[in-house]
C-alpha cells in the first residue's frame, strides 16, 4: 500500500546506530537513524533493559537539541567588557589556538598565584569521571548547587545506611507504594523512561500509590489518593505515622530490626552507646537479663525495646529512645504541622503496615528473602529542607520498622554506578557508613580551603549554595583568598542556585569565566571565553548512572559527523590541563577514579594526551575485558543487564544497618571540638543527632514574620530543569500545560486574594523576589505557590520561545541558616508575602 | 453550566470546546455573496430586471468566486474540487457555478436584447430554466454544505440551507430594490411585500432554528447560548435581530410613507449587515465538541 | 482486509507527551502542528482534585467525516482503514477540517514551511522532513503508514513510557485490540457523532 500523504523517510533508509541519551543526566539506550549524514530519528534502544525501547518526552526531542539553530558552534569571546544578566557579551568567532591560548594564559596566572581562587561549576552527570578536574588544577570549590539541591541529605544518608547511592521502591514486587515529594515513574528522578514502564506494570497488577505532595503533581493526579501537605512537613507526617506504628497498633518488624540493625544496642544517657572495656557495642540479652557484647548475644535474645539499669546507669535500647522520641509526635499533633487530618495519618500508617505483611517471605531464584510489598519513597520535595537529614532518616527508619529495606516488595537501594552498593565492614558488626560518595571524605581544615566549606561538612554533600554567603564575604568563614575566575562547564549556576540575587553579585565580581557548554545560559552571560562542547550525538563516552533495576555501561557514541568546530569536553579539559601544565596529574587523577591502579595494565601514561576514543576504550576494557573496548561497544550498544537478586536484595548481607546514628552524633562531638579549637564559636551543629525528630525549621519560623505563604518549585517529564525550556518544541507543548502557565495558585486563596488567571503576582521573601502571571488552580495546597521550572529562564535565544524570567532560587536564601548543618542541605521551600500587582 | 462557565479551550491541547476558525471571513463572504447574489439574479429574473439580473452574475462569478479562491490553500488546483459531484456540496458547487457563470451571463445578454446573441426560443427559456436553478442552488448549497460538516453540530441542522435560502431571497429583493432605486426605476408591487413577509418569515425561522439547537447536541447548545447570553449575543441581537430584521422591516414599512432613496439605501444596509452577521456568526460561534473519558464528563461537566 | 487501530489505556497513560513529541521528530510537522497531543484538564475541587491526560490522535474513523467531506477525494480510506491525505490531490479548502470533529486535520498555512522551529532557517533534519509537505494543504496523522508498511509500529506506540498505547487490527479475531475492550471498560471519543473510531481507550 502506498503511502500517499507524503512520502516520510522510510524506517529502512540509512542506518541506525545504537548510543545513549543525552537530554537528561540518565542516558536511556537509544538507536538513532541517519540518512545521508543527517540524523532523522530517535528511538529508544529496545535491547537495552533500562529503558526497554522507550523514550520520554525530552529523549524525543534530541535531534531538536543537535540541530537547534541557537547551539554555539565555534570557540568565542567576548568583546562587550561591561557584564551583566542582560548585557550583550559581544561575541566573537575565534579559533580553538586563540581560544585555548586566553584561557590557559588567564586560568595559569590565577592557577601560580592561588589556585583556589578558581570557583567550578560542573554538571555533567554523564561525564562524572571528569569531575575531578578543578581539583587536580588546585581548586575545591564547586560553585553549584547541582546534586545539594536534591540529594544534599539523601545521599550521605542512603551511602550510610546501605552503601547505595540513591534509592526507589521494588516496581516488581511492592503492592503499596507511598510517594513523597517525587515524580520517580510519573515524571522525574531515575531514568523517567524505564521508570514509568515499570510504575505502569506495577500499578496495573493492582499496586496502590498515596502521593504526598503540595501540589497535584502527575504522581499524585496518578495516585490511588492524593494528600496535599504543607512543605517542609512531610517528616512530620512520617512521624505521626510511626508513632502509631510503635505506640498505638505496636505492629513492626522486631525480627528485623534485632537482626539487621543496631536497634538493640544500648545507648546511655549522652546518647552514645554502652561498651564494654574492649569497647564493642553492649545488648540486653534478655536470656541473663544483662547487658553484653553485640556479637555474643543471639539476635532472637537480644531487648528490642526497654529501658534498662547498667552499673548504676539507665541505658536504652536505640529503639526504645526512639520510641521515647515518637511519643511527642502524635497525629494529632503532627497534623497540626502539617495540615493532613489525624484521621489520615491513621489510616495510611494502618493500610501501610496491612500491606506490608510483616513475616512473610518469597522465593525468588531458589533463595528465600523476606517479602514486604509496602514501602516509602522519595526524593527532592520531601527532604531537600534544611533539616533533610531529619528527614532522610526518618524515612528510612519508617521503612525499617517494617523491615523493608533491601528485601522484595520493599524500599531498595541504587548504586551509583557499576561497582554496585559500597559494603565493607565498619565497627560494632556494622556496615561502614559511607556518606561521600563522589568523592574522599574531606578533612577538616580551618582555615578552610574551600568557598563552599566542604572541610566543614564530614559527613555532608557539597554545600554549593554556601557561596552566597562566603565569597561575598570571605572574612567571616576564615577563607584568606578572594575567588576571581570562574570555570563553567554543563552547568548554569545562576539557574541551579539560591539566593540568585547575592549570586548576580558573585558573576559580576569575577575577573574572568570561561564556559564548555553548547549553548549560551544565564550563566554564560558572564563568560570571556565560551568554547563549545559536543553534543550527546556528537560525542563518545561510556553510560552508567543509578539506574533501577539495571547494572552496566551503554555507549554513547557520535552518530552524525559533529556541527561547527566543536570538541569534546574531554578533550578541552586535558588541552587545557596540558597547556597549563599539569597533564600528567589529570592523567593520574584518571587513573585513580577509573580504578587502574588496582588494573596497572590499563593506567595513563602521565606523559601521553590520551584521545577520547582511547580513554573510554581503555575504560570498556578495564571493566569489561580486553575483547570489549570500543568497537565492541559500538556494534552492541550496551552491556546492560538486570541486576541479579543477589545483587539488589539485603546486599549488606549480614552486617547490620544503622537504626540509630551514632556515628552522627559522635561526628558532631568532633566538629564540635574542632571548630571550636579553630576559634569558630557561632557554626550551628545542632543536626548531628542519631535520631530524628521534629523541630520547627526556619521557613516554619519565618511564617511568623508575615510571610504567609510557601513558594516550592518542580520538575516535569517534558523538561530537564528548566534548561530545555529554551528548546521550542518541547517548550511549545509545556506552554499549553496550566501547570507551565504561571505562578500556580489555589482557588480559593485566589479567590480571597481578589486574584485571577493572568493577574501579574509579586512573590516576596526574606532572600528576594519575584513577579509573574498568576496561574489559578485548585491542585496546590491553599497555603502554597508553586513555580514550574519552565517559567524561570532569562536568556532564551530561540526566536519561538519567551523568556518568562520568574525564577523561584531569587526566593531561597543560601546561608548556613537555611542549611542541614550535618550534611549541608539546602532548604528549597521560601515563605512567602503575595501581592497582585495588576490584571 | 452557565454561559460565563462555558469553557473554550485556547488551543488544541486543552480540554473544552474549540472554537471553529478553519472557515474565517473569506468563507463568510464566499457565502454571503453566493446568497445575495444568486438570490438578486432571481429576482431579477423573475421580475425582468436586467441590472439586477447582471449584478447578480457579477457578484457571485466575480466576487463570490474571488472569495473562495482567495481562501483556498491551493487555488491553482481548484479544478480538482469539481472531480465528485456524486458526494461533495462542494464539487457540485463549482458545477453549479461553472453553470451559472455561462448561462446566467448568456440570460442577461438575451434579457438585454443584445445584438451579440440570438437563440431560438426554447434555447433561451433553457438557457433562463439552467440559470434559475442554477442561481437557486448556488444561494443555497452553502447551507448544505455545512449542515454536512459534521464538525460543527450547531451547522447540523436541514434548517440551514432553508435558512440562507430565505436570507438569499431577502437579500435578493432587497438589492433589486435598491439597484431600481439607484435606476429610478419603480419596483412592481410584489417585491416590498414580499420583503415584509420573509423579514416576518425569517424572524420566525431563527426562532424555530434556535429552538432546534436547543435540543441538539451539546456543542450546538454551547453556541445557542453563545448567541443568546455569551459572547456573541450582542452581534446576535444587535446585528441580526435588531439591524438585520427588525430595523429593516420598520424602515421598509416607513418607506412606503416616507419616499426617499437615502432610506432605501439605509433599508439595504441593515439587511445586508444582518445578512452578513448571521453569516459571520454562523461560522465564528461554530463550536467543536470537548473530548473527554467520560469519567470525567460525569465527574465535572454540566 | 484489516482495519488498523489503537487502544490507549488511561490507567496506564502518565500524560507525558512523549507520544507528542515522538511523532513530532517521525513526521517532521512543522511548528504548532501536533498529529498526537495530550488533553490536559484539572477536575474536581481542592483537596478532592485530579489531572487528567487524554492523549488523542487521528481516530482513523470507519465513517470518516473528513473523507466523506473532501470534494477531491484527496481524503481517501485505505482498505485497512488508515485515513489520510494525498497532499498533491488537496486544494486546502479545508473541508475535513470542520468536518472533523475532533479536530485532528491540520492545515499548513502559507509561510509555515519557510521558518524552521526556531529560527528563519530551516535544519537538516527540517529539509529533509518538510521536502514532502506542500504549502495550503491539509496534513494529518496516517497511523505512521509509512511504518506499518513495513511491519513496524507507529512511532507514538513504540516510545510511549507506559506502553498505553496498544496498536493492532481490530479485525484479528481475540487480537490484542480486541482482547482488550472485552477485559477492559472501553468507549470512544464523541460516539453521538456516528464516526465509528478505530482508536478506543479505556477507562482509568
Ligand atoms: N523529567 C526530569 N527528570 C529528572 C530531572 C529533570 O529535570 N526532569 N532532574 C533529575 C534530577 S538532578 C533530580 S534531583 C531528580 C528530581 O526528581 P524529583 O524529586 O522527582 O523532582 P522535583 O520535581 O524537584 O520534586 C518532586 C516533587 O516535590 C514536590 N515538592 C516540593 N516541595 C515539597 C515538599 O516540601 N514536600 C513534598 N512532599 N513535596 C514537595 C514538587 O511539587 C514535586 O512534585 O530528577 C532527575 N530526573
Ligand atoms: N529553581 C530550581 N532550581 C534548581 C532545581 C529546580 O528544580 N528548580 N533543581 C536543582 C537540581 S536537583 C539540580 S541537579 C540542579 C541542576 O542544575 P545544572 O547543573 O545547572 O543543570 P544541568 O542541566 O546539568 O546544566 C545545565 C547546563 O548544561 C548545559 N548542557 C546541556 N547539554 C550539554 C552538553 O552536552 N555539554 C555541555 N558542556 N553542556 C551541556 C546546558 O546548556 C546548561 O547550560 O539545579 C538545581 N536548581
Ligand atoms: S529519561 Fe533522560 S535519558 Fe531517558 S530518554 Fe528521557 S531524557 Fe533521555
Ligand atoms: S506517551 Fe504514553 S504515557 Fe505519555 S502521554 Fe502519550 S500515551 Fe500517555
Ligand atoms: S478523526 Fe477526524 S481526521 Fe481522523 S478519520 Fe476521523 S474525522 Fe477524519
Ligand atoms: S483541504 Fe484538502 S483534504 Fe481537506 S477537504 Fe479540502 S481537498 Fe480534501
Ligand atoms: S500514529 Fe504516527 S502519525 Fe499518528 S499520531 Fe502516532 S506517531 Fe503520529
Ligand atoms: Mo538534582
Amino acid at each position: 500500500m502506498a503511502t500517499m500523504q507524503s512520502t516520510p523517510i522510510s524506517p529502512s533508509a540509512g542506518r541506525w546506530i545504537p548510543s545513549t541519551c543525552g537530554m537528561c543526566l540518565h542516558g536511556c539506550g537509544i538507536k538513532v537513524q541517519v540518512v545521508d549524514g543527517v540524523a532523522v530519528k530517535i528511538e529508544g534502544d529496545p535491547t537495552n533493559p533500562d529503558n526497554l525501547g522507550k523514550l520520554c518526552p525530552k529523549g524525543n526531542s534530541g535531534l531538536a537539541r543537535l540541530y537547534d539553530p541557537t547551539r554555539v558552534l565555534y570557540p568565542m569571546k567576548r568583546t562587550n567588557p561591561k557584564k551583566g544578566l542582560h548585557e550583550k557579551p559581544g561575541w566573537v568567532q575565534i579559533g580553538w589556538e586563540e581560544a585555548y591560548e586566553i584561557v590557559a594564559r588567564e586560568l595559569g596566572k590565577l592557577r601560580k598565584d592561588d589556585p583556589r581562587k578558581l570557583l567550578c561549576a560542573i554538571g555533567d552527570f554523564q561525564r562524572i569521571l571528569l569531575w575531578g578536574w578543578p581539583a587536580v588544577f588546585g581548586s575545591p570549590n564547586f560553585f553549584t548547587s547541582l546534586g545539594n539541591y536534591c540529594g544534599g541529605s539523601y545521599h550521605p544518608v542512603n551511602g550510610s545506611v546501605d552503601g547505595s547511592f540513591a534509592a526507589i521502591n521494588d516496581y516488581e514486587h511492592c503492592n503499596y507504594w507511598i510517594q513523597i515529594g517525587s515524580g520517580d515513574g510519573f515524571s522525574s528522578h531515575l531514568h523517567l523512561s524505564g521508570s514509568a514502564k515499570r510504575m505502569a506494570d506495577a500499578r496495573m497488577r493492582g499496586m496502590r500509590v498515596v502521593s504526598l505532595d503540595p501540589r497535584c503533581s502527575v504522581a499524585s493526579a496518578k495516585a490511588d489518593e492524593w494528600i496535599p501537605i504543607l512543605p517542609g512537613t512531610d517528616r512530620a507526617f512520617v512521624l505521626g505515622m510511626a508513632h502509631v506504628l510503635v505506640h498505638e497498633l505496636r505492629r513492626y518488624d522486631r525480627e528485623f530490626l534485632r537482626e539487621r540493625t543496631n536497634a538493640p544496642y544500648l545507648v546511655k544517657a549522652d546518647g552514645y552507646f554502652l561498651r564494654d572495656s574492649e569497647g564493642k557495642a553492649q545488648v540486653w540479652d534478655l536470656r541473663v537479663n544483662a547487658a553484653r557484647a553485640w556479637d555474643a548475644v543471639p539476635s532472637e535474645s537480644m531487648a528490642l525495646e526497654g529501658a534498662f539499669s547498667h552499673a548504676g546507669m539507665n541505658v536504652r535500647t536505640g529503639f526504645q529512645v526512639w520510641m521515647d522520641i515518637l511519643l511527642e509526635n502524635t497525629p494529632e499533633k503532627m497534623s497540626e504541622v502539617t495540615t493532613v487530618p489525624a484521621a489520615t495519618i491513621r489510616r495510611i500508617a494502618r493500610e501501610f503496615v496491612d500491606a506490608a505483611q510483616i513475616g512473610a517471605s518469597i522465593e525468588i531464584q531458589g533463595k528465600t528473602y523476606p517479602y514486604r510489598p509496602a514501602a516509602l519513597n522519595y526524593y527532592r520535595g520531601s527532604q531537600s529542607h534544611a533539616n533533610g537529614l531529619f528527614d532522610n532518616i526518618t524515612y528510612k527508619l519508617f521503612n525499617m520498622l517494617v523491615g523493608n529495606i533491601d528485601v522484595p516488595g520493599g524500599h531498595l537501594g541504587v548504586p551509583l554506578d557499576h561497582r554496585g552498593f559500597f559494603v565493607s565492614p565498619g565497627e560494632d558488626g556494622m556496615l561502614k557508613p559511607e556518606p561521600h560518595q563522589l568523592h574522599p571524605a574531606p578533612e577538616f581544615k580551618y582555615p578552610p580551603d574551600s568557598t563552599h566549606l566542604l572541610e566543614w561538612f564530614p559527613i555532608g554533600f557539597d554545600a554549593g549554595q554556601l557561596n552566597a554567603e562566603t565569597v561575598l564575604n570571605p572574612e567571616r568563614f576564615g577563607l584568606n583568598y578572594r575567588p576571581e575566575a570562574m570555570l563553567l562547564y554543563h552547568s548554569n549556576p545562576w539557574w541551579n542556585m539560591p539566593e540568585t540575587d547575592k549570586i548576580e553579585k558573585i558573576f559580576q565580581s569575577m575577573k574572568f569565566v570561561v564556559a564548555i557548554d553548547i549553548q549560551e545560559t544565564e550563566s554564560t552571560q558572564w563568560a570571556d571565553v565560551f568554547l563549545p562542547d559536543r553534543t550527546f550525538l556528537e560525542s563518545t563516552l561510556l553510560n552508567c548512572l543509578e539506574p533501577p533495576a539495571v547494572t552496566g555501561h551503554a555507549l554513547r557514541q557520535p552518530v552524525v559527523e559533529p556541527l561547527g568546530d566543536t570538541r569534546d569536553a574531554y578533550e578541552i579539559l586535558t588541552e587545557l590541563a596540558e597547556r597549563m601544565g599539569f597533564r600528567d596529574d589529570w592523567n593520574d587523577f584518571l587513573n585513580i577514579v577509573c580504578g587502574y591502579t588496582a588494573k596497572p595494565k590499563y593506567l595513563l601514561d602521565p606523559d601521553k594526551r590520551h584521545t577520547v576514543d582511547e580513554f573510554w576504550d581503555r575504560y570498556a576494557r578495564s571493566i569489561y575485558g580486553e575483547d570489549k573496548g570500543l568497537e565492541w561497544f559500538k556494534v552492541h550498544g550496551h552491556a546492560v543487564r538486570y541486576r541479579t537478586p543477589e545483587e539488589t536484595y539485603l546486599p549488606f548481607g549480614n552486617l547490620r544497618i544503622p537504626f540509630y546514628f551514632e556515628f552522627i552524633k559522635r561526628t558532631g562531638e568532633q566538629m564540635r571540638v574542632r571548630l571550636s579549637e579553630a576559634g569558630m564559636k557561632d557554626w550551628p551543629l545542632d543536626n548531628y543527632q542519631p535520631l530524628p525528630f521534629w523541630k520547627n525549621s526556619q521557613v516554619i519560623e519565618d511564617g511568623k514574620a508575615g510571610y504567609e505563604y510557601y513558594g516550592i518549585t518542580f520538575k516535569e517529564s517534558l523538561h530537564t530543569f528548566a534548561d530545555t525550556m529554551v528548546m521550542p518544541w518541547l517548550s511549545e507543548v509545556s506552554d499549553k500545560d496550566p501547570i507551565h502557565g504561571g505562578i500556580l495558585i489555589n482557588s480559593a486563596t485566589a479567590g480571597k486574594l481578589g486574584i485571577k488567571t493572568g493577574d501579574r503576582l509579586r512573590l516576596t521573601s526574606p532572600a528576594g523576589s519575584i513577579e509573574g502571571a498568576a496561574q489559578v488552580v485548585e491542585g496546590i495546597h491553599p497555603q502554597v505557590l508553586g513555580v514550574s521550572n519552565t517559567i524561570t529562564r532569562q536568556v532564551v535565544n530561540n526566536k519561538r520561545v519567551r523568556a518568562k524570567g520568574s525564577h523561584f532560587n531569587r526566593l531561597l536564601t543560601g546561608s548556613m541558616r537555611y542549611t542541614d548543618s550535618a550534611t549541608g542541605g539546602l532548604e528549597s521551600t521560601a515563605r512567602v508575602r503575595v501581592e497582585r500587582l495588576g490584571a | 453550566m452557565t454561559t460565563r462557565e462555558l469553557l473554550i479551550a485556547p488551543h488544541r491541547f486543552a480540554f473544552g470546546y474549540h472554537r471553529q476558525t478553519f472557515w474565517n471571513w473569506l468563507i463568510g463572504t464566499a457565502f454571503f455573496l453566493g446568497g445575495v447574489g444568486g438570490g438578486l439574479f432571481l429576482v431579477s429574473l423573475l421580475t425582468g430586471h436586467v441590472a439586477g439580473m447582471l449584478a447578480g452574475v457579477l457578484i457571485v462569478v466575480v466576487g463570490k468566486n474571488s472569495a473562495h479562491l482567495a481562501f483556498l490553500g491551493r487555488p491553482e488546483r481548484f479544478l480538482r474540487a469539481a472531480a465528485r459531484p456524486d458526494r461533495s456540496w462542494i464539487a457540485r458547487g463549482i458545477w453549479a457555478t461553472g453553470v451559472f457563470a455561462v448561462t446566467g451571463f448568456l440570460s442577461v445578454l438575451l434579457r438585454a436584447h443584445s445584438p451579440l446573441l440570438q437563440l431560438p426560443e426554447w434555447a433561451a427559456n433553457l438557457n433562463y430554466a439552467l440559470a434559475a436553478a442554477s442561481a437557486l442552488f448556488i444561494a443555497c448549497y452553502d447551507g448544505f454544505l455545512m449542515r454536512s460538516s459534521a464538525g460543527v453540530a450547531f451547522w447540523r441542522t436541514l434548517l440551514l440551507p432553508l435558512l440562507l435560502f430565505m436570507y438569499a431571497a431577502l437579500g435578493g429583493i432587497t438589492l433589486s430594490l435598491t439597484i431600481r432605486e439607484l435606476q429610478g426605476e419603480a419596483p412592481p408591487e410584489i417585491l416590498p411585500a414580499l420583503e415584509h413577509g420573509l423579514l416576518v418569515a425569517n424572524f420566525f425561522l431563527l426562532g424555530i432554528y434556535l429552538l432546534r439547537m436547543n435540543r441538539s447536541l451539546p456543542a450546538a447548545r454551547a453556541t445557542l447560548r453563545q448567541w443568546l447570553n455569551g459572547r456573541y449575543a450582542r452581534f446576535f441581537f444587535g446585528l441580526v435581530v435588531l439591524v438585520g430584521l427588525l430595523a429593516t422591516l420598520l424602515l421598509s414599512l416607513l418607506h412606503g410613507r416616507v419616499q426617499t432613496s437615502w432610506l432605501v439605501l439605509l433599508i439595504a444596509a441593515c439587511e445586508l449587515a444582518g445578512d452578513f452577521s448571521m453569516m459571520m456568526l454562523l461560522l465564528k460561534s461554530g463550536l467543536f465538541a470537548p473530548q473527554a473519558a467520560p469519567a470525567y464528563s460525569r465527574g465535572t461537566a454540566g | 482486509m484489516a482495519r488498523l487501530g489503537m487502544v490507549i489505556d488511561l490507567k496506564r497513560c502518565i500524560g507525558c507527551n512523549a507520544c507528542t513529541l515522538a511523532c513530532k521528530q517521525e513526521n517532521g510537522t512543522p511548528e504548532g502542528i501536533h498529529y498526537a497531543r495530550v488533553v490536559t484538564q484539572e477536575a474536581g475541587v481542592y483537596p478532592r482534585t485530579k489531572r487528567t491526560f487524554l492523549p488523542v490522535l487521528c481516530n482513523h474513523c470507519a465513517d470518516a467525516p473528513c473523507a466523506e467531506a473532501c470534494p477531491t477525494g484527496a481524503t481517501y480510506i485505505r482498505p485497512d482503514g488508515i485515513v489520510m491525505v494525498d497532499h498533491k490531490k488537496c486544494i486546502g479548502c479545508r473541508a475535513c477540517n470542520v468536518a472533523c470533529p475532533y479536530m485532528n486535520r491540520h492545515f499548513i498555512e502559507r509561510g509555515l514551511l519557510k521558518h524552521g522551529y526556531s529560527s528563519d532557517g530551516i535544519s537538516p533534519f527540517e529539509a529533509l522532513k518538510f521536502a514532502d509537505f506542500d504549502e495550503g494543504t491539509n496534513i494529518k496523522c496516517t497511523l505512521c503508514a509509512h511504518r506499518v508498511d513495513e511491519g513496524l509500529e507507529p512511532a507514538c506506540v513504540v516510545t510511549c513510557p507506559t506502553d498505553a498505547r496498544v496498536f493492532g487490527d481490530w479485525e484479528e479475531e481475540n487480537g490484542k485490540l480486541q482482547r482488550l475492550v472485552k477485559e477492559r471498560k472501553a468507549w470512544t471519543l464523541l460516539p453521538e457523532y456516528g464516526t465509528k473510531p478505530s482508536v478506543q481507550y479505556l477507562d482509568e
